[in-house]
């Protein structure tokens, strides 16, 4: 009788259901500034506030049933704090759940940040990026900064 | 008795597939990579295409008096560290004939006040770092000596220069 229930409630334990989402993205953003990019030439500094096209990254979630959440964390190699990057979703892509929120800018830092939310597999959505505090005392170089996005 | 012992495992091990089931997240994660290069940006600019001197007049007994204009400025962005600005002449000047330029400095710089304009490049303005500023004096002066004579109208061209300070 104990063994019975042991194997029983074992069984049940192992009967939790475990789904795995996936999530794959695509495009990276690369930009450059140089003495064309200042506001109207000699005199003037550059534009605070560089945004990417919509779209320059695409998310897709698939293998999920029920609810998820997209969040967004970065890491850089090589990065000026006077530099601030943000993301916002721009589209609600294709497929047989849905998408909310994040369709404002939200600031991406070293720490999750939940992007937007969702259910069921949602395809093709499209994401755009903006950087803000770029101005003439930022050195000359080239700046690197990895996006890792999870879903939940 | 182990019928109802049965039965209940079963209906256990029913519940637990049936009613104990629950979804863990096992998170998937996706990178990409957002690169932006900031190029080294010298830019300077001069309002006005010409400045006219003519030098037509002296006090007896002294050299022809030099005249001055200051209706042409320039405009700077840097967003590098220490540059200056140099000046020089297309072509020299006539014999006893001198044009000089004096700029002024943008913020945290130092003009090196007026300077003789030849064929060489000469240090107008040093000690540049990181500004935009716009408006900035240009004044030139033309001087003759008596022995230059008449010279006839002609036109010279400044190229200022923005470069690394020594």
């Amino acid at each position: 009788m104990k063994l019975i229930i042991r194997q029983a409630i074992a069984l049940a334990t192992l009967a939790r259901m475990v789904t795995a989402a996936d999530l794959t993205s695509s495009g990276d953003w690369v930009e450059s500034l140089n003495a064309t990019n200042l506001i109207s030439g000699a005199g003037t500094d550059l534009p605070s506030t560089l945004e990417s096209i919509s779209g320059v990254t695409i998310l897709s979630v698939s293998n999920e049933t029920g609810a998820w959440r997209v969040t967004a964390r970065r890491s850089s190699s090589n990065w000026d704090n006077h530099l601030t990057l943000y993301v916002r979703r721009t589209s609600a892509g294709i497929g047989t759940g849905g998408v909310s929120g994040g369709d404002g800018y939200v600031e991406v830092t070293g720490s999750d940040s939940e992007i937007f939310t969702g259910s069921d597999a949602r395809s093709s959505i499209s994401v755009q990026y903006k950087l803000t505090g770029f101005a003439h005392n930022l050195s000359p170089s080239t700046y690197l900064s990895s996006l890792t996005f999870t879903v939940q | 008795m182990k019928t109802p012992t049965k039965i209940l495992a079963a209906a256990i091990l029913a519940s637990g597939l049936l009613g104990f089931s629950s979804k863990v997240f096992a998170g998937a994660t996706a990178t990409q990579t957002v690169t932006y290069e900031v190029q080294a940006i010298n830019e300077l600019s001069v309002s006005g295409a010409t400045a006219s001197l003519t030098v037509n007049a002296a006090t007896a007994g002294s050299a022809p008096t030099a005249v001055s204009n200051s209706t042409t400025t320039y405009a700077i962005t840097t967003n590098e560290e220490n540059r200056k600005i140099t000046g020089a002449l297309n072509t020299v000047m006539p014999d006893g004939v001198t044009l000089s330029v004096t700029l002024g400095a943008p913020t945290g710089a130092s003009s090196t006040g007026k300077q003789t304009l030849t064929d060489e490049p000469a240090d107008l303005v040093t000690g540049i770092s990181t500004l935009n500023e716009s408006g900035k004096s240009i004044q030139y002066e033309l001087a003759a000596t008596s022995a230059a004579g008449v010279v006839a109208s002609a036109s010279k061209t400044v190229t200022l220069t923005i470069t690394a300070g020594s």
